[in-house]
Parts: structure tokens; sequence; C-alpha cells
């Protein structure tokens, strides 16, 4: 397996404070990572600074061999890495349908008289066509295209947003804290939903704070700590680990 | 009750507000993507009208042919407004400035004062005289509707009106700029993690909006045929109160608040003296506000 997507010695401070300190790990192909730490660890802003909303103050990002250090949002989101958000941004006015269209458009791409004229790029509609309906269907949002994103419920969203995410067709999808917010049988669909994709070949970063189903999912798991890596391994000896313990897990583990 | 002057005040009125509904549409447009207001947009309208008259008197061109003309003018003055008023303040690209009050409302007061300059700058061009488009260059040949006569200026800011906002809404809901541009217009921040380029689809706002209030100050001219460079500015605060009566958002409810403004000043104006008819675009925007907080055609979640 070779690595998809490297981090190496990411800093990101803050006025002063590290909120990320010298963080360095890889994500290798069709493999699914948790990042986890508790609350303030940094795992949003190693997010961030890997999506482009932040440059990092330090260090270097390598995606796919080519460095994207400091790279702006849409760059990053048209060379393959899409993301969700802990905090939803579906564009709540515009249609489920045309919520996941915008996600295919990033990627096929606009010229501009393709975007004016449509029927001139019979082809490239045509796929932003079809890939929003899989997507739709994927997700089961098929029954709801044409409802206003803003009249989902709120697990409805989530999935409208990794949908939409997943029409740009990424080689690496940021998931941050998919489950939050959800409901037992919603996590428990969430939870097989994300794994169907890696077995599909995708690869995944996951920001979760949801214990159980981190351990269950992933391949592999990162710890983070005050902005420090404190652990890189498998769910069953991350458990197991004394440091992840100590600052971490504690009581309930 | 209903005799002809009556009917030709009204109708007077209705031209009048499709002026206002002309202007609006670009205006709406820019307020839909950004939330902000680009008070600048005004000059633009003088501008296409400056522009008009250079083309029929300098340049001895047929009125339509000025067209392209205008349409190179809106493009570089949307263009230049987005450079100056605009863009610097869009350089803080973490998520708190982008939605920030505080940017939003600077870009409001730097279109104001780059709108100011303008009018001050085409002031000491053509001395703030008003100027005349030639008679015969004029769209002013009488057509009769049903009755009330019309010119053909006014059936012309009717026409386009009407084109412009059927074109808008077609490229608004069914081409991808369209949909890129409501994305960027529903959550800014999504759309750019969706690979979408802002300043793009920003750039290509100010651009249609901008060539759209340039066509309507040549309509607008060659109808009334007087230019002067302060035209610009009553007009577009008539073109923001029926922006805000219309719901904020909605073009179509921009246009029909446009056309209600118009057609109130001329239902005024049977009563009290014309120039007290100003004060009726305000009024209305105040009984607006008290009665229907969110604009007479709010869209929904918007």
């Amino acid at each position: 397996m070779s690595s998809l997507l490297e981090i190496d010695r990411l800093s990101r401070h803050f006025h002063g404070l590290r909120a990320v300190d010298e963080v360095s790990f890889g994500v290798n192909r069709g493999e699914l990572v948790g990042l986890i730490g508790p609350n303030g660890a940094g795992k949003t802003t190693v997010f961030n600074c890997i999506a482009g909303t932040l440059a990092p103050t330090l260090g270097e990002l390598r995606f796919d061999g080519a460095r994207i250090t400091g790279f702006a949002p849409e760059r990053v989101a048209a060379l393959g890495i899409a993301r969700t958000f802990q905090n939803l941004r579906v564009f709540p006015d515009i249609t489920v349908y045309d919520n996941v269209s915008v996600g295919a458009i990033g990627r096929a791409g606009v010229s501009f008289a393709g975007a004016l004229l449509p029927f001139l790029e019979r082809g490239r509609t045509r796929r932003i066509a079809d890939s929003t309906s899989t997507a739709l269907e994927r997700f089961g949002l098929a029954a709801h295209a044409g409802t206003l994103a803003g009249n989902l419920s709120y697990g409805q969203k989530k999935l409208l947003e990794i949908a939409r995410a997943l029409a740009l067709e990424p080689k690496l999808l940021l998931l941050d804290e998919p489950a939050a917010g959800l409901n037992g049988n919603e996590t428990e669909a969430l939870a097989v939903l994300v794994r169907d994709l890696r077995d599909a070949g995708l690869t995944i970063l996951l920001v979760e704070h949801d214990m159980p189903m981190v351990m269950r999912v992933c391949d592999r798991i990162v710890v983070l700590d005050s902005g420090r890596l404190i652990a890189d391994g498998a769910p069953a000896q991350v458990r197991a680990d004394a440091a992840v313990r100590a600052a971490y897990l504690g009581d309930d583990s | 009750m209903f005799d002809s002057f009556v009917a030709g005040q009204l109708a007077i009125g209705a031209s009048v507000g499709l002026t206002y509904a002309l202007v609006a549409i670009g205006f709406t447009l820019i307020y839909r993507v950004l939330s902000a207001v680009n008070f600048a947009h005004g000059e633009v309208y003088t501008l296409g009208a400056f522009a008009t008259l250079v083309a029929v008197t300098t340049l001895k061109a047929p009125p339509l042919a000025a067209v392209p003309l205008v349409i190179v003018v809106g493009l570089a003055a949307g263009l230049g407004i987005e450079r100056v008023a605009f863009r610097p303040f869009r350089r803080f690209t973490d998520e708190a400035s982008l939605k920030s009050r505080a940017v939003r409302e600077a870009t409001l007061l730097s279109s104001l004062a780059l709108g100011i300059v303008g009018r001050e700058a085409m002031d000491q061009v053509w001395h703030g005289q008003w100027l005349a488009i030639p008679q015969d260059k004029m769209l002013n040949q009488p057509v009769n509707l049903g009755g009330v006569m019309l010119s053909a200026g006014e059936l012309a800011i009717a026409g386009l009106s009407l084109v412009l906002l059927v074109g808008l809404q077609w490229l608004l809901l069914r081409t991808r700029v369209g949909l890129e541009i409501r994305a960027v217009s529903s959550n800014l921040v999504g759309a750019q993690f969706s690979g979408i380029d802002i300043n793009r689809v920003v750039l290509a706002t100010f651009a249609v909006g901008s060539i759209l209030g340039a066509l309507a100050g040549m309509v607008v001219s060659l109808a009334y045929g007087s230019i002067q460079s302060s035209m610009g500015l009553t007009v577009v605060l008539k073109a923001f109160v029926a922006m805000v009566i219309g719901g904020l958002t909605s073009i179509p409810g921009a246009v029909v608040a446009g056309v209600l403004i118009g057609v109130a000043e001329g239902a005024a104006s049977l009563w009290v003296a014309s120039a007290w008819t100003e004060m009726v675009a305000y009024v209305l925007l105040i009984f607006t506000l008290i009665f229907f907080p969110r604009g007479l055609f709010r869209r929904r979640g918007a």
C-alpha cells in the first residue's frame, strides 16, 4: 500500500497556542483511518489544514505525491479531497438534487460555453446527471430529490452532505463527526455506509467522538492530545495503549 | 372615474416603475449572491446612459447599435467595482470573516464611496448638465395600446424588463453557472468545499448584474432622452426600496415591487404635487416593513 495523504510535521499555531504541534501521519490508499482525541486535541484543525480552510504554520502536506500545503479549498477539492462538516454546510434553499449536482459539477468542471448552454456538452451534462442520481439512490434520498434541502431532517441533511461530497468522486473523503447528533439507528446505518464506502475502495479519514463506531469501522486510528500525536495503530492496539487511556479513553474503557 | 387621464398617469407610473424594476434586477442579483448591497450600481446605470449618448452622437450609430458598447461598458464597470469595492474585503477567507456583518457593511460603504467618486467624476466630465439624446435617435414613436398612448421607448423598457427577468431566471435555474451562483448564495463555505471557485462566481455575478444595469441606463435614456451624471442616484435608491419590499432575495419580487412603486407614484400624482411623489416609495417601504417585515415575496428558507 502506498500513502495517498502524507502529513509531515504539521503545526498550526493560534496566537502562540500550538493547536497542532508537529503531527505526522499518513493515510494509505483504500484505508479507513480514524482521527480521535479529547476536545481541543486539534482534530478539526488538522482537518482544516488538509482541506485548505487554514494554512499550516509549519510542516507539509502531500496528496497523491504532490505538495498541497496552503492550497485554497476549491483547489484541494478539485484535486480529489472532499469533506463534510461537523455543523452542516448543505445549501438549504436549493433542492436536494441540485445540492448533489453542485458536487458533481465541481468534479466535471465547467467550461464557459457549457455553463451557459448545457446542451453543447451532452456527455458532460449526462455524466453530472448520472453521478447525481447514483449518489441520491445510494443514500436513499432519491424520493426527496425535489425537496429544498432546508426541509430535510437532521439525519437526512448529514447524509445529503456525504452524498454531495461523494458526487465530487473524491480520492479521499474527510468526514468530520458524521455521527454527531444522530440517534442509535442512524449511527448504525452510518457505520455500515462508511464501511461500504471503504470496501468499495474509497480512502477515508474520519474524525468522530462515537468511540464504539470508530473502534468498529476503522482500519487504523490516530490519536491526538493537546495538539500532539500520541498513538497511531490498529484499534485494538490503540485501545490498549496506556498513553491513550490516560489522555482520552480514561474511565469509560 | 377611470378616465383616460387617470389611465395615462397610471401607465406613466408603470413605465417609470419598470425603470426601477430594470435597475433592481441587477442590484438584487448581486445582493442575492453576496448578501452585500452594491450602491455603485446606480453609476453603472448612468454610465450605460452616457455610453449610449456617445454611441449615437459621437459615433453617429443608430440607437440599437449602441448595445455592444453599452455591454462592454457595463462589463468593465462591474468588474472594476468588484475589484475595488468588494474583493479587498474578501481577503479574509476564514469562515467568521466571510459571514461577518462588519465585512458586508464595509462593502456597502465602499461601494457607496466608489459610486460617489464615479458620480463626481462624471459630473466633472459632463459639467453636471442635462444632456439630450437627439430627437431622431430616441425611441419616442407613439404607440396606441388599447386607448392608452405609450411611447416605443416605454414599451422597450417593459419588453427589456421581461426578457431580462425571464433570461435571468433561466440562467439561475437551468444552467450550471446558475447552480453555482445559487450554491454560493446559499452557503459560501459549502460551495467552496464542493470545488467552486468563489471569486469566479462573484465576478460572473458582477459581470451579469452590471451589464443589466448598463442596459437599463441605455433603454431609459433612449426612451426619455435626457441624461445627467446624478441620474443613477434616485433610481438606485428606488431599486433598493424595491428589493427590500420584494423580499431582499427575490428577483421577480423586486420587479413586481418596482412596478408597484412606480404605479403608486403615478397614482399619487393625481392628488398631490409631483414633487411630493418622491416620498411615496419610502412611505411604501415603511408600511411594508411594519406589516410584512420579511418583504412581500420572500423565498422560503432564505
